[in-house]
């Protein structure tokens, strides 16, 4: 049984992959930073709000992410080291401390979108993923191109996939939490819908609310979706389908409730790089 | 001391991967390596089955709650008023980087903790801002994270309608309104604004 159990520990972390893999999650994870902070320019300027701001975020708040009261322009200075560092992280430059300065510089600038109201939702803010996995990366082995298939070129691609995971499965278990199995029914969702309406005009939330039936298929296809996610770990196959079952639960809030997921394209983490860079790379026959 | 228990999670996290640094191969490394995998997830998962966020190690909370007919929606409605005394519904990114829905909460949890003249600065600097973001899109520019990338840009997760319409005439007095109502019920639409909450005129 632990025999067993170590089997499957290996397969899952620490079966050889090769470099590809790896070297697309390093440029997605740099894509989706500099895509989300050139999408908020002025984060920095947070730092010239009157004290009076602060007062919900209390003092330990901001010191634990480094907001210690820098001048504005410090802080400005610091978030173009940060644009800087994602550049040389996605360009293979000095890796791994590149990528350390990044999820350090990430660290303490993901909390400003949100930290005067005590960061509700700064998980939801699409810089959740890259700061987790940008450290992840600079404590792996820096793939090399073209290099063999290593165990070390595995567990970090799979841990940043896992917290990936994490984005559907403690959603599900949240719900679970604080309203049961009674969250996923067809009247929670039209009501769900109403509401939110009334706040986004999402294009389609009168429409689907209006179906019962397809408030059903959703709420039970969101549980699913949900509660199904850490496979994508284990099994490739499973986290293909799962890209296309995402993209579409997105797309379908979007429409519907009007929420955004900014870490969309970080599914992309989800394709087989490795197995696309070997075929693409094969000689033809 | 919560804050300093979140810190120490991330600086454990820091640590456990940094320690792979000085270790490049063997069964070390292997056990480094299945320390950091195993923190990471323990420390995920706590936050997420405990609902105790601890950025990054986050619990993922949102859209939890059920909703019925008779749950309440409200909503804290930013309006500038011009010169000639006309409201402008404020658009979400006016208050650039924090976002409407962030300031409604701060406005509806912080203010009134505020001292008067404290407040009267905090919605001094509001107006300031909503003025500063008036000029940009009388003037053709835009507004929030379009700014840079243009329709490219990644929105704020939560979408309210944009509000591209704004006076030619300066902004000088800020109001905040106050709306709920039913879901089952339609929102109360823009004119209707609410109960008012707040006014700041420009001194």
């Amino acid at each position: 049984m632990k025999a067993a159990l170590r089997d499957a520990w290996d397969r899952v972390w620490f079966r050889p992959a090769g470099p590809m893999a790896l070297i697309a999650a390093r440029v997605l994870v740099c894509v989706q930073a500099l895509w989300i902070l050139l999408s908020r320019p002025d984060l920095p300027d947070l730092a010239r709000w009157p004290e009076e701001f602060w007062v919900l975020a209390g003092q330990m708040l901001p010191v634990r992410f480094g907001i210690v009261g820098l001048p504005p322009a410090a802080e400005w200075g610091l978030f173009v080291v940060l644009h800087l560092s994602l550049v040389a992280a996605l360009l293979g430059l000095w890796c791994r401390l590149s990528c350390l300065v990044a999820a350090l510089l990430l660290y303490h600038f993901a909390p400003f979108e949100e930290i005067l109201a005590g960061m509700p939702h700064t998980a939801f803010g699409g810089l959740t993923l890259p700061t987790m996995a940008l450290f992840v990366l600079s404590f792996a082995e820096a793939p090399r191109h073209r290099g063999p298939a290593s165990p070390e070129y595995r567990w970090p691609l799979a841990l940043i996939q896992l917290l990936l995971a994490f984005h559907y499965f403690f959603p599900a278990l949240a719900k679970l939490r604080f309203s049961g199995l009674d969250w996923f029914t067809a009247e929670n969702l039209h009501y769900y819908v109403l509401g939110n309406h009334a706040v986004t005009a999402a294009p389609l939330a009168l429409w689907v609310a209006r179906q019962p039936a397809l408030c059903a298929a959703l709420a039970t296809g969101t549980l699913l979706l949900e509660v199904c996610a850490p496979l994508v770990v284990v099994s490739t196959r499973f986290a293909h389908a799962f890209l296309a079952a995402a993209l579409a639960f997105h797309t379908g809030i979007l429409l519907v409730i009007g929420y955004f997921f900014p870490s969309l394209p970080l599914l992309l983490l989800l394709v087989d790089w490795d197995s696309l860079g070997r075929r693409t790379s094969a000689p033809s026959a | 001391m919560i804050e300093a228990l979140r810190l120490s999670v991330f600086l454990g996290f820091v640590w456990l991967g940094l320690r792979l640094w000085t270790e490049d191969t063997g069964a070390r490394r292997r056990h480094r390596v299945n320390a950091l995998i195993a923190y990471v997830a323990t420390a995920s998962v706590i936050a997420g089955v405990l609902q105790r966020d601890a950025w990054p190690f986050t619990s993922h909370t949102i859209a939890v709650g059920r909703a019925r007919a008779d749950s309440l929606v409200c909503q804290t409605r930013l309006v500038g008023v011009d010169v000639k005394g006309a409201e402008w519904r404020l658009d979400p990114y006016s208050f650039t980087p924090v976002f409407d829905s962030i300031l409604q909460y701060w406005l509806e949890q912080a203010l009134d903790q505020l001292a008067a003249d404290r407040r009267e600065r905090a919605l001094g600097f509001l107006l300031q801002r909503a003025e500063a973001s008036r000029e940009r899109l009388a003037s053709g520019r835009s507004l929030g994270p379009q700014r840079l990338l243009g329709p490219a840009a990644a929105p704020y997760w939560l979408l309210l309608p944009r509000q591209p319409a704004a006076s030619l005439e300066p902004y000088v007095g800020l109001r905040g309104y106050r709306a709920c109502w039913r879901t089952d019920a339609p929102a109360p639409s823009a004119r209707e604004q609410g109960r008012l909450i707040f006014e700041y005129r420009r001194r």
